[in-house]
């Protein structure tokens, strides 16, 4: 019986408080939040949000045209550079080997920083259309010379918004709720 | 199994149903989990369960693993000024399948086309298309499609292939194409014959309408066809002419002839649809009367009308017989085919009591004496140019029978040094009695331009793969005057040209076909001295799709009497041959046509609209013929053509004349991965002079005919609903239909509000044909898969959309009832209460969501549907090979095994119309969000809309006094309402069919 007794008295809590170790450190490692906030990958070309809509005030919608008109805000297309680039710092490195791949017609692929799953079907339009702010899910990007993730962009996160649980960095008052079925995102 | 309960006396959806009052025990019972979904369950061994458990722990632990590589994101290099990563762009473009001119709208995204619409400018079309030209997106994605060019064994590059066919191009070449309603290619051909003087175009097609064409020709000295307009007819007479469907132009005669079905109200009135016909079709399903009559006593039938319509003071056109055509007697004829004299007497009534009103169509198979009757008929009743023209047939001149079995001896006797076969399959097509393929065989070079390695290519010296019309220019001019453009949309996938442009390089002609269609429009069709530039006139065209330009003008010969009195005599001799036998009829497959297109997975999979037979052919028999051979639907039949015979599978067809053997073409395909060795080349039977004998060889088994009928049952309750119009408008109460525990808030669910937006569907059973173009649309949009014979047979098809078929009355002559069953959307959905872990559930709209990604696949939902309209993916269905995924919607979720899906109201649709509406800080318009079965409805059946907003559409339709829900006593609350079918019967039916909603 001392074993029995032995194996109850220290194996018992050993055994729950490895589960529970166990639990709890694979529940952090894979908890979004921690690892997709901050995910900040090295781009093909150091592009800086900072200079670029920071020191020089260029609107996120100067590029980003889709975000008023369609679902995605979209990737700026390589010859949109050239915009500002065809006189711009035309001496820099980064901006000769983004015209020679404009030039080549060859693709530019940069890094993807917001992911959302394929089941999530986020549409930019009411969200820009109601003023709220890029920042508000994108974070500080005006301050960012590498682009990180800054929220975690998990269902939670939206649905504070459209619950009306929020409270707005860039706006005054909460906004009113927004549908929070599942059809308004899943489909 | 429980009784079989019948709200409504006298309906059944098979003919197991109408004989034993049971349906089918083995996949109807079981709803959306069918039979075999428990298949595991018997007789499953301890290894069997090990290996089981084995794999599902292996499955589990390689699905759950997630890669934290969120990958790339590749912008545009240089960026198309038209196109936005998102957002769908629409280009105008046509194409043609036999005599048949379609004008679409072609849904791009990111440039690659997804989905096709027709054309809503274009006055024939207004938006809609046929069934098959949805499909066309997977006929372009097909993987089967040739990539390079070969001669034999041997692979060319393309410059090569340019060069063999410029040395093929010597001596006599005969250029075989199809159907060819495009002035600017015939300018082509005369083009190339400066370069190539042996050069001969002749136009090839399996179907068409030539018994139409020579008809005319004999008795105006030129050739004609019909076109019509079925909207001003208030008598409609159909001698074996599918108008509804494989007949013309099935889409825009559906669209004209709705307009004379619309009963808005009590007051309306309704055009009266008589059909003569020998198999049941969507027309026959559609008809106000029905005549059960096989094909070659047609133009009996229509002589005698012409002389009964002399009876009563129609005077006949100068020059025709009048003491010949008194020999006709309609007595007579009703005796011989047993047909009903009330409803004959009846006819002739409404055609002399309609006069100009009335039109008379009569199909290819009752041959040139009976379209002969008909040019007689219409012009007695003063219809023609009213309700119906006669036009030109243009540059469509088409080879009749007696055109293609000359060039076929030809061929044998050495005439032709080069066949080029431009989009043909004469192998398949072609009656196998007239030897094709070994006249062709003699043919020293024999060159293919196709777009898959087909039957006739497999015959060739040269093979040369051509792109397909999504990806090549062209016109196209219908003898109406309108003409249509068409666009490549998408770069040629197999960096293939088309083969005009092959053609061109070939005989080393300056330009493409592209400068060729515009030199010619520039020259022939813009209107000399137009102050407009070219250029621009061009482009607005090309925006347009459509451009109307004079019709062509038809020389307006006198009707020549003496070649009536001809076809009349012959026909004398025909009445004495009596029956002896079946005779054989070969008509077009209301999905696969002439099986050009068989290799497209969804036109397998798309159910007959009569007979919801998928994946293959049948013989089809009416009962009383197949009772005589003891032959159940499923049954081998040995079919006897004079020494020839074939083994067939049997499909009962209710509503069929005796001593017909009718069979779809399309089957029996050998080449192509999906199509290869599904059904039987019906082309085989064709064309044969003897009567066919048959007997039975093999007892019914229930593999062999595929029909979804009694898959997804409704147990029989009142869901499809008839009145005539009679009844209608002398009932004095509403037909609305509210259960009486309904009305006393007898419901345990709090009533849900929808202070937006709320959605709804109100489909009319009197517009709806069952055409089943939105089965095909549906799937087009939704990116439903198609899951093979195998899985068909186990009652899992994917279609979201269905159309239930109804029969009512005796299996001989039976009325068809059509009703689409889509997911109702009910507010107090079943499906949502039972779901474990809530992934399906109420919008605040009033749509009933799926959540994919929370879906674990318990089925509790589909098994608590009482619409029974969910679809489970037992394995992932989706088709994954190259380039299948571009024609998937990118604003909808492929769904992947053990997830429950079912129809969305097209969510995807509404999103982004209120994404769009809040962008522009609007309300949502009415008319704004179109579903895709809406989109394709011919008829307009379907209106879809929000009820909140009570001047929409949709909230004038619910409130009609025809609308009922269906199983409105579950207190579900659907989102869809329907309207009862409404017939306009001249003889009053034996069964009063006007009492179906006082049953409860």
């Amino acid at each position: 019986m001392k074993v029995l007794d032995r194996l109850l008295r220290v194996g018992l809590p050993l055994t729950v408080a490895a589960v529970l170790a166990t639990v709890i450190t694979v529940g952090w490692m894979v908890e979004p939040d921690r690892y997709m906030v901050g995910y900040a990958p090295e781009q093909p070309i150091p592009f800086s949000h900072k200079v670029h809509a920071g020191d020089n005030n260029i609107p996120c919608e100067y590029c980003h045209t889709g975000a008023r008109s369609g679902r995605h805000a979209t990737i700026p297309s390589v010859d949109a550079c050239f915009k500002c680039h065809n006189v711009t710092r035309t001496d820099s490195e980064w901006i000769g080997q983004l015209r020679e791949i404009r030039d080549s017609g060859r693709p530019l692929e940069w890094e993807r920083i917001h992911d959302l799953p394929d089941y999530v079907y986020f549409d930019h339009r009411p969200h820009v259309a109601k003023g709220i702010a890029c920042q508000e899910c994108h974070g500080p990007v005006e301050e960012m010379d590498v682009v990180r993730q800054a929220t975690s962009m998990r269902m939670g996160a939206c649905l504070e918004c459209h619950r009306g649980e929020r409270i707005y960095t860039t706006m005054e008052e909460p906004y009113p709720t927004a549908p929070v079925s599942c059809g308004t995102c899943h489909r | 199994m429980a009784e079989h309960r019948n709200a409504v006396p006298g309906q059944w959806k098979s003919l197991r149903e109408l004989k034993t009052g049971k349906r089918a025990e083995t996949q109807a019972l079981h709803g959306s989990a069918p039979l075999q979904a428990s298949d595991l369950a018997d007789g499953l061994s301890r290894r069997r369960f090990m290996t089981l458990l084995g794999a599902s722990a292996a499955l589990a632990a390689g699905g759950c693993a997630r890669s934290v590589d969120r990958g790339k994101v590749v912008p545009y290099t240089n960026r198309p000024e038209e196109v936005t990563p998102g957002k769908a762009n629409y280009y105008a473009s046509a194409w043609s399948e036999g005599a048949q001119v379609y004008s679409v709208l072609v849904k791009t995204r990111e440039g690659r086309p997804i989905h096709l619409e027709g054309n809503d400018e274009h006055p024939a079309y207004g938006g809609k298309t046929s069934l098959r030209t949805h499909a066309e997106i997977l006929n372009l994605y097909d993987p089967d499609r040739l990539q390079g060019a070969r001669a034999g064994e041997r692979e060319l590059p393309q410059e090569q292939a340019v060069d063999a066919l410029r040395q093929s191009l010597n001596g006599r070449v005969l250029l075989l194409t199809g159907a060819d309603l495009s002035p600017a290619r015939e300018a082509l051909f005369e083009r190339l014959r400066s370069q190539v003087p042996g050069l001969e175009r002749r136009q090839w097609e399996a179907l068409d309408n030539s018994s139409e064409v020579l008809g005319s020709a004999e008795l105006f000295g030129e050739r004609h066809q019909w076109r019509f307009e079925l909207n001003k007819a208030e008598v409609v007479l159909s001698l074996d002419a599918d108008f509804l469907g494989e007949y013309a132009n099935g889409t825009s005669q559906a669209r004209q002839w709705s307009k004379g079905r619309l009963v808005a109200d009590r007051k309306a009135q309704m055009s009266r649809c008589y059909v003569a016909e020998s198999t049941m079709t969507v027309t026959g399903s559609k008809a106000d009367q029905r005549l059960r009559l096989p094909a070659s006593g047609q133009a009996e039938l229509a002589y005698a009308l012409a002389a009964g319509l002399r009876g009563r003071g129609v005077p006949l056109p100068a020059g025709v017989d009048g003491g010949l055509l008194a020999e006709f007697r309609l007595d007579a004829v009703a005796r011989k085919y047993h047909l009903d004299m009330a409803v004959l007497e009846a006819l002739l009534q409404d055609l002399a009591h309609a006069g100009k009103n009335a039109a008379v169509l009569a199909g290819q198979q009752t041959g040139s004496t009976c379209h002969a009757a008909v040019v007689l008929l219409n012009t007695m009743l003063g219809s023609v140019g009213h309700c119906l023209h006669l036009e030109p047939v243009g540059s469509r001149q088409t080879l009749d029978a007696e055109g293609r079995r000359a060039t076929i001896r030809e061929m044998a006797s050495g005439q032709w040094d080069t066949v080029i076969l431009f989009g043909v399959n004469p192998v398949f097509d072609t009656p196998a009695a007239w030897g094709f393929a070994d006249a062709f065989a003699k043919v020293g070079r024999r060159v293919s331009l196709c777009l898959r390695a087909d039957e006739s290519a497999e015959a060739c010296t040269l093979v040369i793969p051509v792109s397909h019309w999504l990806e090549a220019w062209g016109e196209y001019m219908t003898p109406d005057g309108m003409r249509c453009l068409q666009q490549p949309v998408i770069e040629a996938l197999h960096g293939t040209l088309q083969g005009e442009d092959l053609l061109l390089r070939a005989t080393g002609l300056e330009g493409n076909y592209l400068d060729h269609i515009r030199d010619f429009w520039a020259n022939q069709v813009q209107p000399a001295g137009s102050p407009v530039p070219f250029d621009r006139f061009w482009h607005t065209v090309l925006h347009d799709g459509i451009y109307r330009s004079p019709a062509l003008a038809a020389r307006g010969n006198r009707l020549n009497g003496d070649a009536v009195a001809a076809r009349m005599r012959e026909l004398d001799k025909l009445t004495d041959k009596g029956h002896t036998g079946a005779e054989v009829l070969v008509l077009p497959s209301p999905a696969l046509y002439d099986g050009r297109c068989a290799n497209v997975g969804w036109l397998q999979e798309c159910p007959d609209p009569v007979h919801k037979m998928t994946w293959g052919n049948a013989l089809l028999l009416s009962p009383a013929e197949a009772e005589k051979l003891h032959a159940e639907t499923g049954a081998i039949v040995r079919l006897s053509l004079g020494s020839k015979s074939w083994d067939l599978p049997v499909l009962v067809a209710p509503g069929q004349a005796d001593h017909v053997a009718v069979v779809h073409a399309g089957g029996g395909r050998t080449t192509g991965s999906v199509c290869n060795g599904v059904g039987f080349n019906a082309f085989e039977l064709a064309d044969r002079p003897e009567t066919a004998t048959m007997e039975l060889v093999e007892k019914a088994r229930e593999d062999v005919v595929l029909q979804t009928q009694e898959h997804h049952n409704l147990e029989g309750r009142d869901h499809v609903r008839l009145f005539s119009i009679e009844d209608y408008a002398k009932h004095k109460e509403k037909h609305y239909h509210v259960d009486p525990y309904l009305k006393k808030g007898y419901d345990f669910y709090p009533e849900r509000e929808f202070p937006g937006n709320r959605w709804g569907m109100v489909l009319d059973l009197a517009a709806c044909t069952g055409c089943t173009a939105c089965v095909l649309a549906c799937q087009s949009e939704n990116n439903i898969p198609v899951v093979g014979p195998e899985r068909v047979a186990k009652g899992r098809e994917m279609h979201w959309i269905r159309l239930d078929r109804y029969y009512e009355g005796s299996a001989d002559e039976p009325m068809v009832l059509q009703q689409p069953m889509l997911c109702q959307q009910c507010d107090n959905a079943p499906c949502e209460n039972v779901c474990p872990v809530a992934a399906t559930s109420q919008s605040e709209d009033g749509l009933n969501t799926m959540t994919y990604n929370r879906c674990v696949g318990t089925r509790y939902c589909a098994n608590n549907c009482p619409y029974k309209v969910r679809r489970f993916n037992y394995f992932t269905y989706t088709d994954k090979r190259q380039p299948l995924d571009l024609a998937a919607n990118p604003e909808v979720t492929i769904r992947d095994r053990g997830v429950m899906e079912k129809c969305t109201f097209c969510i995807q649709r509404v999103n982004s119309a209120r994404a769009q509406a809040k962008a522009e800080g609007r309300e949502i318009r009415d008319g704004e969000v179109r579903t895709a079965c809406q989109n394709a409805c011919p008829t307009d059946a379907i209106v879809f809309g929000d009820r909140n907003d009570t001047s929409s559409q949709v909230a004038r339709a619910w409130e009609n006094e025809r609308s009922y829900r269906v199983l409105e006593e579950l207190g579900a609350k659907p989102a869809i309402h329907y309207l009862a079918d409404m017939r306009n019967p001249a003889v009053a039916q034996a069964s009063e069919s006007g009492d179906h909603d006082e049953h409860h």
